[in-house]
């Protein structure tokens, strides 16, 4: 076990070292904070004043006792603290008390994942049968058997469950659930900062029919909703629920001293820009850390980054000389088997792991005990990440510290040399549209499964589909509503559940099977989509510090087929992706520009891919991939450079220069928007033509990643300006003198010969947004 | 995309151009004369029922130790859906059973009643709700085939939906019993196979189960017309049938599970015929009959109903008839359970005899740790090495062999190992 000693000597260490220092372009410290506390409130229960007391509490927090309060008067209630501030008492106290006091009332718990559930479902049963309260606790989820379904149903007075369960399980069923239905007095959502995008979109909806059917059955039930610090937390809950919600944000659990580390890591090559790459810089940090005894939490950015730091950790440990083999750390993603992945979880808990290397999977809130020192491999795309991740480590109200390896990437170097702009920025907004009309298409479906729509044909108003009546027109001439006797009855033959996805249009996983040896045994799974670049004949899968070939990967019968070899490469496939518009809504003026929204069909394919080594990351060598393309219906911005600045702008520049700054604008996007977004640069895609052969100008598309579109396009369109200013402003203060990966990207030695592409990029901007734009 | 766009674009202009629609006018009974033998219950409702005699032979067959509680007020049914996955938007447009009731003289037969309840457009639903749920309510007790899993949860849901009850009945899901009895013997278990191969009761032009929803919405799209029969003729056969052989296993289940060991079931392949029912219902123009009825039962799932001694002797009289290995095996271990030493004698004889490596097994097992004795040990490292000497047996047998002999090795005396 980590002692606060060694934790501040390991900081002390890290501080007095000049070439750690050397790198620190900021160390900040937040101080520590007291607690501020609150008595029991007066009605609670006796039984849960026994229960808490029984656990140490003598008192609350304060903001746990406001949200017993306004639970008690009957209000909606959003509960928006920090990381381990205690939120999940917010919501088990009012339920708990309300279920003593009436045994037949129910209460429904919604997590994003299933690990979450389970974490959940054992804090209750510690929390219920530590006072020996006798509430039934029950998990709902695709992992119950069938056998505890009933019961659950039946008797269960709290059912945990997810967004997608709920959606597809337990909606489309909801006579069977009439006696939990009739009863429901609360539903708690957790973890609401990650219902956004379209996903958030999606379950903004199931939240509507949850409320649509429950008053079927007579109930109103109250919602308490939690989230992690984002930057609108009352306005993203109302528009999830659709109601009006109590906020409370001010937190009542002390903090310890937070270090909070922005470390960039050497250069290599100073005139490209290079930098030491993230994943070895978080090894060597990260080894580090563990000898010295501490407990290291490591996020990285994507799963094979996460295998490979976790790898490298592996190598540096093994060394027969020393005790370092003891360490256990493990690697931790989705796609993992569930056993796997709870094994990890208590591994953590009960301190026989010491370090896991972790995608952002671990950002919410399973319970993986304190950590000492969060290590983020690159920054993970979004202010409010950052301090998830930052705030796994010191979780026990001891000091702790976080340390951000900055990456090449543009956004990663904004970011630190920007560090007031960092430290001070606010956390994100989150943004979902439950309009967005494909997604409200198909859960008016799902609704209209559920329970009739009433009204006439050309004015149906359901209180928690306002807008339905042109749906239903639509879906009556497509055959799957049959409008009669003033209802609309649903009258096709599918389940429409079963066909919308919550989390991507393509929810449909491979599984990964092992045949090493004659072995035929499922090692892991993968979204389609990711399959198609990871997985791949002939691509290195890894898993758990283990080499696997693809042998073969069967998208129709979704299996793919791997066998363990000891290879010194890992692959890496080249995606070449290509662009069709479809239909343009709406042409108007932008900033310098015109703006066109439509809809594109955005074609990829994976043709090639790269055999990286382990290690030095160099390329050894190309492979063939033979895959048919993936196809995405989305929405699109495209910035049309016609008769206008930026045209002008673009015009003025030499015929060679044209081609290189266009494509400098898109990586510039790229970079930028993130943060303005309030999504991750994966969110969406950038294109650029010089001479679009659709509109016959030049172009810059930028689309949604969501089949679609989840409103980023939209966005866009709302905040170019200020993406514009801010890329600006970032390329002029960039110490580069041709571009670098922070900026625009490096200069090309091969195709821009004799070119400077900043110089052509900053002429462009410059014309594009007038002189004065902020900057330097 | 941009289809789904254009498509709400047109329904919003279209729903606000639209002066007024009025709701569809309530279509009266009077209006429409219903299909041949129908009745309307309410405008959008209606139902039928026809009885006849049970089959003469059928009942020899099953009646003799059938008491009437066994099958009085008993509703074999079955509905048919507008989907297959269930769910609240999944409902039942034909619900309807088969029931038996005691004719009036001794000495005559039984009859048959099919009644079949049938919804002729959604908003319906309530009227036919409203008049079954009096008719459950009533009931002594359902019979289905999957009704468990299916049909029974979907009533559940519409009753609940509705705002009523489901009554709580005592419910029999024949598909359970009838894989236990014929898994083995047929190729699936499905009510049209047990029709075809136990019954006796042959489909022509049957529909298969799986069109039955897109035939209902075809008839709904097409306008529902007041005579459902005529398009609806296929889905409504079926129905009666389903409901029809239902009741005739039910009844041969019932006569099974009463007296196992009957000299009626064992090694016998009985004719059966409920065919004057279907002669019946064929006159009705719902069924086409057929013969060669037989039915084959599984030995092993009679012998599963069976009390322990019958089954013994059925098991002795088997293997002494027959001979085969698996018979012998189950012999020999009823006689093991009992501690009978005559199951070594038996599993040497399936051993010599049949090259059986489960039988040597046993024996093995028996010698070392039933018996135990320097004799048992010296005869069981013989038998190995018979084993062993056979040359086509896979290697884990062999090794299995090899493993129990190194260990029996150790137990020989220890004059043995000494000398």
């Amino acid at each position: 076990m980590s002692s606060p000693v060694a934790k501040s000597q390991l900081i002390e260490s890290l501080r007095s070292d000049p070439t750690f220092m050397a790198q620190v372009q900021t160390w900040h410290t937040f101080p520590a904070r007291e607690g501020v506390y609150s008595p029991f409130p007066k009605g609670l229960d006796p039984r849960l004043v026994a229960g808490l007391r029984q656990r140490g509490m003598t008192q609350l927090y304060s903001h746990q006792a406001r949200a017993f309060e306004a639970s008690v008067a009957g209000r909606h209630v959003l509960v928006a603290t920090p990381t381990a501030s205690g939120k999940s008492l917010c919501y088990n106290l009012p339920v708990m008390q309300t279920l003593l006091e009436n045994p037949e009332a129910r209460a429904l718990y919604l997590f994003p994942t299933k690990a979450l559930s389970q974490d959940q479902q054992s804090e209750l049963n510690e929390t219920t049968l530590g006072a020996d309260l006798g509430l039934k606790v029950s998990t709902y989820d695709g992992d119950t058997p069938t056998s505890l379904r009933a019961s659950a149903r039946e008797t269960g007075q709290i059912i945990i469950s997810n967004p997608d369960m709920f959606h597809s399980g337990i909606l489309p069923n909801h006579p069977k659930w009439i006696k939990f239905l009739k009863n429901l007095r609360y539903v708690v959502v957790d973890e609401v900062h990650t219902y956004r995008g379209v996903f958030g979109s999606h379950v903004a909806n199931v939240l509507r029919r949850l409320q649509r059917v429950a008053a079927f059955y007579g109930a109103h039930p109250q919602f308490i909703v939690c989230s992690a610090t984002i930057g609108n937390p009352l306005e993203h809950a109302q528009k999830l629920l659709g109601l009006e919600v109590e906020l409370i944000d001010q937190s009542g659990a002390p903090t310890g001293a937070r270090h909070f580390v922005l470390y960039n890591p050497p250069l290599v090559d100073r005139v490209q820009g290079i930098r030491r790459g993230t994943v070895n810089e978080a090894q060597a940090l990260a080894v580090r850390v563990l000898t010295s005894g501490q407990k290291a939490i490591v996020f990285a950015r994507s799963r094979v980054r996460v295998e490979l730091i976790a790898s490298y950790i592996h190598d540096k440990l093994d060394n027969l000389y020393t005790d370092n083999q003891r360490i256990r750390v493990e690697s931790y993603r989705g796609g993992y088997l569930p056993n796997e992945r709870r094994e990890i979880e208590k591994g953590l808990r009960d301190g026989t792991i010491q370090g896991v290397v972790s995608t952002n999977a671990l950002e919410l809130g399973i319970d993986i005990g304190g950590l000492d020192v969060a290590i983020l491999a690159g920054f993970p795309g979004s202010v409010s990440s950052v301090w998830q991740q930052a705030g796994r480590a010191g979780r026990r109200q001891t000091e702790s510290l976080a340390i951000l390896i900055a990456s090449s990437a543009p956004l990663d170097q904004y970011m630190v040399t920007n560090d007031r702009y960092f430290l001070e920025r606010p956390p994100e907004a989150a943004f979902i549209n439950p309009e967005n009309p494909y997604v409200l298409m198909e859960h008016v479906k799902c609704a209209a499964f559920e329970l009739p729509f009433q009204g006439s044909a050309n004015a149906t108003v359901d209180r928690w589909f306002p807008e339905v009546t042109p749906y239903l027109a639509v879906m009556e001439e497509e055959g799957t509503l049959r409008h009669t006797g003033g209802r609309w009855y649903w009258s096709g033959l599918a389940y429409p559940a079963e066909n919308v996805s919550l989390r991507s249009a393509t929810a449909e996983n491979i599984v990964i099977i092992d045949t090493t040896g004659g072995k035929n045994q499922v090692l892991g799974e993968m979204d389609r989509p990711s399959a198609k670049e990871m997985i791949f004949p002939n691509a290195v899968y890894l898993h758990r510090d283990r080499q696997f070939l693809v042998l073969e990967l069967d998208l129709q019968e979704r299996r793919c087929y791997v066998e363990e070899r000891e290879i010194n490469y890992y692959t890496d496939a080249v995606v070449k992706t290509d662009l069709k518009v479809l239909h343009e809504d709406r042409r108007f003026p932008g900033p310098g520009c015109t703006l066109v929204l439509g809809d594109v069909l955005v074609r990829s394919q994976v043709s090639r891919f790269k055999k990286l080594k382990f290690h030095t990351h160099e390329n050894i060598g190309y492979g063939e991939v033979a895959l048919p393309e993936e196809q995405m219906h989305t929405r699109s911005l495209t910035l049309l450079l016609e008769g206008g600045p930026a045209a002008d702008a673009l015009e003025a520049l030499t015929e060679e220069l044209k081609g290189p700054a266009m494509a400098r604008m898109g990586h510039l996007l790229k970079a930028v928007a993130p943060a303005f977004l309030l999504c991750q640069s994966q969110d969406f895609g950038v294109s650029e033509r010089l001479r679009d052969p659709h509109f016959d100008k030049p172009a810059i598309f930028v689309y949604d990643q969501s089949p679609g579109g989840s409103g980023l396009a939209e966005s866009l369109a709302d905040q170019l300006g200020k993406v514009l200013a801010a890329g600006a402003s970032l390329v002029r203060a960039c110490p580069c003198s041709e571009g670098c990966p922070s900026c625009i990207g490096p200069r090309d030695p091969e195709h821009e010969v004799g070119l400077n592409p900043k110089e052509g990029v900053l002429a462009l901007l410059d014309g594009w947004l007038g002189s004065g734009t902020p900057g330097t | 995309m941009s289809d789904l766009w254009e498509k709400l674009q047109a329904a919003r202009s279209r729903v606000s151009d639209q002066s007024q629609t009025l709701l569809p006018p309530q279509r009266l009974p009077e209006d429409e004369e219903a299909p041949t033998g129908w009745s309307w219950f309410s405008p959008l409702v209606a139902w039928r029922e026809f009885t006849f005699e049970l089959e003469v032979g059928f009942w020899e067959l099953v009646g003799p130790g059938l008491e009437p509680a066994d099958w009085q007020g008993r509703l074999c049914f079955d509905t048919e859906t507008t989907g297959l996955s269930g769910g609240a938007g999944t409902v039942a447009f034909l619900v309807g059973w088969a029931s038996m009731r005691p004719s009036g003289g001794t000495g005559r037969l039984p009859k048959v009643t099919v009644t079949q309840w049938f919804l002729r457009d959604l908003p319906g639903e309530p009227d036919m709700i409203a008049a079954l749920d009096p008719v459950f309510h009533a009931a002594k007790g359902l019979v289905s085939f999957n009704g468990a899993s299916f049909d029974l949860p979907l009533l559940r849901s519409r009753w609940a939906l509705a705002g009523r009850e489901f009554p709580d009945l005592e419910h029999h899901d024949d598909l359970h019993m009838s894989r236990r009895l014929w898994k083995r013997v047929l190729p699936t278990c499905k009510l049209s196979e047990l029709e075809r191969s136990v019954l006796g009761l042959h489909r022509l032009d049957d529909v298969p189960g799986a069109l039955v929803p897109a035939l209902w919405f075809d008839y709904l799209r097409q306008g529902a017309a007041a005579n459902f029969a005529a398009p609806l003729e296929g889905v409504l056969r079926h129905h009666a049938q389903d409901v029809y052989s239902l009741l005739c296993l039910d009844l041969l289940l019932a006569a099974l599970k009463g007296r196992p060991e009957d000299s009626r079931w064992v090694g016998t392949h009985r004719l059966l015929s409920p065919r004057r029912g279907l002669a019946r219902l064929a006159a009705e123009g719902l069924l086409h009959p057929d013969l060669a009825p037989a039915i084959p039962v599984d030995f092993w799932g009679l012998l599963a109903l069976l009390p322990t001694e019958a089954g013994e002797k059925a098991l002795e009289a088997a293997w002494e008839q027959q001979g085969t290995e698996a018979l012998g095996l189950a012999w020999a271990q009823r006689l093991k359970r009992r501690r009978d030493p005559r199951c070594l004698a038996l599993w040497e004889q399936l051993w010599h005899e049949n090259r059986s490596f489960p039988a040597l097994i046993e024996g093995l097992k028996w010698l070392e740790h039933r018996d135990g004795s320097p004799e048992a040990i010296a005869s069981a490292l013989n038998w190995i090495e018979g084993g062993l000497a056979h040359p086509l047996w896979p290697a884990s047998w062999r090794e299995s062999l090899l493993k129990r002999r190194e260990r029996l090795s150790t137990r020989r005396p220890q004059t043995f190992h000494n000398g």
